[in-house]
């Protein structure tokens, strides 16, 4: 089943490869810009778009990308003059240290507030009062809290870095990349505490956006599962109300609510874009936003392929995760 | 008889946006240490809510037992906190619900529900309660117990997640079983096996039980007292023999002539009689007795006084029929 599950995800690449390709090609704009020095005649410029093949047409263009793809070889940036994949692939750790972080404050917020929320149906603070707060962080745009954060937090009371990852001059061996890690493998307490300062307010940004929409899933889904007969069942077996509830009840509402994780690093890639740009964040969104105004064909091919990659990875993830959580999932 | 269980004037209403449901209003009966007691009625009349209120676990909010007593064995049930209660339920006072295919938790194995059972009340290790397990599918009559202990509800059928659920209820031998409507959703020859089941069961460990029923032909067989219920209410109180040979209640007539009667020749051709009507809507209930509406045989005080209990004959009843 696996084989047939790994075979399937071929046609997405072809897919999204295709529709990366063929749209950057159909925007407006010209990346020989990048690739020609100012004052360059007419010979000189198609001689420079001759020899990166920008002359061919696109779809001999695919091919010779898909060819040299397959192969690993995603060719160079236009304005870096370095190998893509190495240039996307050393800002990854910043990404996912974001994305994982911001991940872990959503969860950590969303699942108690979803769970009590749904055993105190209707009271005023813990039903009414969460969730109209839910709404209203669903409601917020990422970036508009992203600032706001930036001028009161970073500008009018000068508590925190407004951007980076760490403050220049502080050192860090890099082991993982995943700079919070690599500070406490080395036991360099300096630079964790200047690493949390800098990433606290976008991860908060992004954790509290998610934690609103997976706090309502996971109350919708709690109020479901106990209605159900078996959790009567489970009550009248003499079963304290904690264990019915943490034990009988969430159990069959993490499927919904691990969904909800999994479709939330969607956003979480999505939005670090967005997050990265306002925190100038040195992460892989920040480099796309970049790539896409420069019109870096090549790095922004690379990275949306590496984010359906891993958009693909987390869902067969979750696939395996569904069996462990209900027997009655069989992949 | 010694009284098990006695139920002395209980209320438990339903408080919703539109009104207050007296679901159970002012209910009086009580069941014998091995005893048992058929409580039968239509759906609405109150029967899975008197048993929900025995457990303590109607479902608040909207519900809540508003007046009464639920004496088991001499002290009221009422009267506990949450803590004390929890030590009588599963233990004391054990339960099956109608549905198999919906009260067995879909995503542990049947082995591990039992198993709570015994770690919870018998403060017995994972191992040995597994181990109770085992023995608890044998006596349900499950075959091949050490391997289907680790299977999952989705793995068996109706009727043997139907004697899971005994086993889980019997695993620390209650006193009182309440069983709401155990067959209901069963196949007819799997009803029979499972009603058969729970007589041997209920010799063996010596329980009294309380059968929740709309199937008078099972209470025939089962039981050896009945209460009927009517919209919250007793409605008649009898022995079984009592009840069927010589009804008293207009209401009793109706759900017995109502029927299919297949071993009667005289009746095998008769068109089936039902009651006219429907239960009344417990929001807005008729003033005086609360069938009569229904009834054919009312009298002027039916419709403005609201009959009490009249002893005739060993039976109660509720009906100004039989007063004097």
């Amino acid at each position: 089943m696996l084989r047939r599950r790994l075979i399937g995800i071929l046609p997405v690449f072809l897919g999204v490869s295709l529709i990366v390709f063929v749209l950057l090609r159909l925007a407006p704009g010209d990346p020989l810009s990048l690739l020609v020095p100012d004052g360059s005649s007419q010979a000189e410029v198609e001689r420079i778009r001759h020899e990166w093949g920008l002359d061919r047409s696109v779809p001999v263009q695919y091919w010779e990308f898909l060819k040299k793809a397959t192969l690993g070889d995603f060719g160079e940036s236009y304005k870096y003059r370095e190998p893509v994949s190495k240039l996307v692939l050393e800002r990854l750790p910043a990404t996912v240290e974001l994305a994982l972080l911001s991940l872990l404050i959503s969860t950590m917020v969303a699942i108690p507030i979803g769970i009590v929320s749904a055993v105190r149906r209707n009271s005023a603070l813990w039903d009414h009062g969460t969730m109209s707060l839910a709404l209203l962080g669903t409601s917020m745009p990422p970036f508009w809290l992203g600032i706001m954060l930036i001028i009161v937090l970073g500008g009018q009371l000068n508590l925190l870095p407004v951007g980076g990852r760490l403050t220049y001059g502080i050192e860090l061996t890099h082991i993982t990349g995943l700079y919070l890690l690599d500070s406490i493998l080395t036991l360099n307490w300096e630079a964790f505490s200047d690493a949390c300062r800098h990433i606290i307010m976008p991860a908060f940004t992004m954790g509290v956006v998610m934690a609103a929409m997976a706090a309502r899933i996971t109350r919708s889904s709690m109020l479901d599962v106990l209605g159900q007969d078996y959790i009567t069942t489970a009550r009248i077996k003499g079963l304290p109300e904690r264990t019915v509830i943490l034990k009988h009840c969430l159990r069959n509402s993490l499927c919904t609510i691990v969904t909800i994780l999994g479709i939330q690093l969607g956003t979480l890639l999505a939005g670090s874009i967005i997050i990265e740009t306002v925190f100038s964040w040195p992460g892989v969104g920040s480099l796309l936003i970049q790539a896409i105004g420069y019109r870096d064909y090549r790095v922004v091919q690379f990275t949306v392929l590496l984010f359906a990659f891993i958009y693909i990875l987390v869902n067969l993830l979750l696939d395996f995760v569904y069996t462990w959580i209900d027997p009655r999932v069989r992949i | 008889m010694e009284k098990l269980l006695e139920i002395v004037g209980l209320k438990t209403h339903f408080f919703l946006d539109n009104g207050v449901v007296p679901a159970i209003d002012g209910l009086d009966f009580w069941i014998g240490r091995g005893e048992t007691v058929g409580v039968v009625g239509e759906s609405g009349s109150g029967k899975s809510v008197t048993a929900l209120s025995i457990m303590g676990v109607v479902p608040n909010p909207p519900g809540k037992t508003v007046e009464g007593e639920i004496l088991f064995e001499g002290s009221d049930l009422l009267a506990y906190d949450a803590e004390q209660m929890r030590r009588i339920r599963g233990k004391e006072i054990a339960m099956i619900l109608q549905d198999p295919m919906t009260s067995l938790n879909p995503v542990f194995t049947i082995g591990n529900q039992i198993a709570e059972v015994f770690m919870l009340h018998g403060g017995k290790s994972h191992p040995e309660a597994i181990e109770g397990a085992i023995e608890m599918l044998q006596v349900v009559g499950i075959p091949n117990p050490e391997k289907r202990v680790h299977e999952y509800p989705h793995q068996l059928s109706g009727g043997m997640r139907q004697r899971v659920m005994i086993a889980m209820a019997l695993s620390c031998t209650p006193k009182l079983l309440i069983a709401d409507e155990p067959t209901t959703a069963l196949d007819v020859t799997i009803q029979a096996q499972t009603l058969a089941l729970m007589a041997s069961l209920k010799d063996r460990y010596k329980m009294a039980i309380m059968l929740i029923t709309h199937n008078l032909g099972i209470v025939a067989e089962m039981c050896q007292r009945v209460v009927v219920m009517y919209a919250g209410k007793m409605m008649e109180e009898a022995e079984v023999e009592s009840l069927f040979a010589n009804p008293m209640h207009p209401y009793t007539r109706g759900l017995l002539r109502s029927l299919p009667g297949v071993d009667r020749k005289e009746r095998r051709h008769q068109r089936l009689v039902a009651i006219p009507g429907i239960v009344p809507n417990l929001l807005n209930l008729p003033k005086g007795c609360r069938f009569s509406t229904r009834c054919e045989e009312h009298i002027g005080i039916c419709k403005e006084e609201e009959p009490p209990l009249f002893a005739r004959d060993r039976h109660r009843v509720r009906c100004w029929l039989m007063k004097d």
